[in-house]
């Protein structure tokens, strides 16, 4: 706040301290020089006049933005989402997923709420010293303990799922990149229950891990992480931090490429429909695949 | 922290302010319906106050997040009615729509923060309110208001308004 009062010199008020005049935003001790100052300052009135003028034109205009209210489903659309319906689900604060659900950006990452019948495609089982370990462990480091690999996606079994779609399309090779892979083929691997993608589950992540999906256009990414995660969003990356327990993370089947990294080092790639994984292999199942890291 | 208290006595603005940023009804709801997920996920609490800034600051960063993208830009500067207006008629729904389309070309000549700012406050919000969800020191808030309000009106033209822009 400048009002300077040098003999007869005087420095107007600037635009921001008249509208917060008239905003009656002014501390008590402003209000009463920016007061003094108007009193004797009939170039500073005019100013606040126009301020007034604008301002008055500027909210009458906005007025007319809102063309629709919010719809009568908010509440229970916020409800479902946070799993409290009344109606038989679960009812409490302790809520067991953060999830967010960005239904229509196409192209990008969204994060959604992926129900966990359509869970474990593959696990990732992360050690207790993994944050440390990382950084000195990179991806080729992993790769040298023995390329996994992945297999026929959607050879399953599962009649509990949602049926598979036709056989050409569900057919997604996999590579290896390891010397000695079986053809590539694993039994049992398996798209996710909605047949839209791969689900990809790491359990026992280290505390303060970051896990990055990337993913080039087509179709939409997701993660799904226990509290108290948080996500961050950009276009073509999606992170989930401070994931207490485990992340599902949803890889669309369209994409033209995809990756999922935990600590800077990628542990699988999704490229012109193949799926690569990275790390070494310590459980193979009709399931699932088991990546563990030293 | 009451759900149905909270709810009903945030959730209404938070929609006008994401439906005034974005330009898309449906949209809005999505952000405002994430802005409280987040809310109730992340146990956020604190006074009343600070969780009605909380959720216009989550808002407001999740509307960015979209413009970033710059699907929501396209949608703000389209300004296209997303959901049907019920009774409306179709002539009065093409007037309503050219009466948005120059306020919301006007606001797309601002800065994000400009815009956010102007929104805010014209929505009611204090202005250590706008400083703490837009990220800016509360005595500054009023110069940049005031320079937002002036960059919008050197654009916007109301139809059969005249206004000295020069002003």
């Amino acid at each position: 706040m400048y009002i300077l009062l040098l003999g007869r010199t005087m420095t107007h008020l600037d635009d921001g301290r008249l509208r917060a005049l008239l905003d009656e935003e002014l501390s008590d001790a402003d209000y009463g020089a920016v007061r003094i100052h108007l009193a004797e300052c009939e170039t500073c009135r005019t100013r606040m006049t126009k301020l007034e003028e604008r301002g008055a034109l500027v909210t009458q205009a906005l007025g007319r933005l809102i063309t629709a209210a919010p719809t009568e489903g908010a509440r229970t659309a916020v409800l479902e989402r946070l799993g409290s319906l009344p109606n038989g689900k679960r009812v409490g604060p302790d809520l067991p997923v953060a999830a967010v659900k960005r239904p229509r950006v196409k192209s990008r990452m969204r994060v959604l709420g992926m129900p966990l019948a359509r869970a474990a495609i593959l696990v990732l089982l992360l050690g207790a010293g993994l944050a440390t370990a990382l950084p000195a462990s990179p991806v080729r480091g992993w790769i040298a303990a023995g390329w996994a690999l992945a297999a026929d996606l959607f050879d399953t079994q599962d009649n509990a799922v949602t049926p598979l779609g036709p056989p050409e399309e569900a057919a997604v090779p996999i590579s290896d990149g390891s010397v000695g892979a079986q053809d590539g083929t694993l039994p049992g691997v398996r798209r996710d229950a909605a047949g839209e993608g791969v689900t990809i589950e790491l359990r026992e992540i280290s505390p303060g891990s970051l896990i990055v999906v990337r993913l080039e256009p087509g179709g939409e990414a997701g993660a799904f992480a226990g509290l108290p995660a948080t996500f961050g969003i950009a276009e073509g990356r999606l992170e989930v931090t401070g994931a207490s327990n485990f992340v599902f993370v949803n890889l669309p089947l369209e994409a033209a490429a995809a990756s999922v990294e935990v600590n800077g080092g990628t542990y699988l790639s999704w490229v012109g429909g193949s799926l690569e994984v990275l790390g070494p292999v310590v459980a193979r199942t009709p399931e699932e695949i088991q990546l563990r890291v030293p | 922290m009451n759900f149905e208290l909270t709810f009903g006595e945030q959730y209404p603005g938070l929609f006008r302010y994401c439906h005034s940023l974005t330009g898309d009804p449906d949209l809005a709801d999505d952000l405002a319906q994430e802005t409280f997920v987040r809310l109730y996920d992340r146990r956020v609490g604190g006074t009343d106050e600070g969780l009605r800034a909380w959720l216009f600051r989550t808002a407001t960063h999740l509307v960015r997040d979209e413009h970033r993208a710059g699907e929501s830009h396209r949608r703000l500067l389209e300004a296209h009615p997303v959901r049907p207006e019920g009774s409306e008629p179709p002539d009065e729904a093409v007037q309503r729509r050219e009466r948005v389309v120059p306020v919301r070309e006007a606001l797309g000549h601002l800065t994000e923060r400009e815009r956010e700012i102007l929104l805010m406050r014209h929505g009611g919000f204090s202005y250590r309110e706008i400083a703490d969800a837009v990220g800016v020191a509360p005595s500054s808030v009023g110069t940049l208001l005031a320079r937002a309000e002036r960059n919008f009106v050197n654009v916007y033209i109301a139809p059969g308004e005249n206004y000295d822009t020069s002003r």
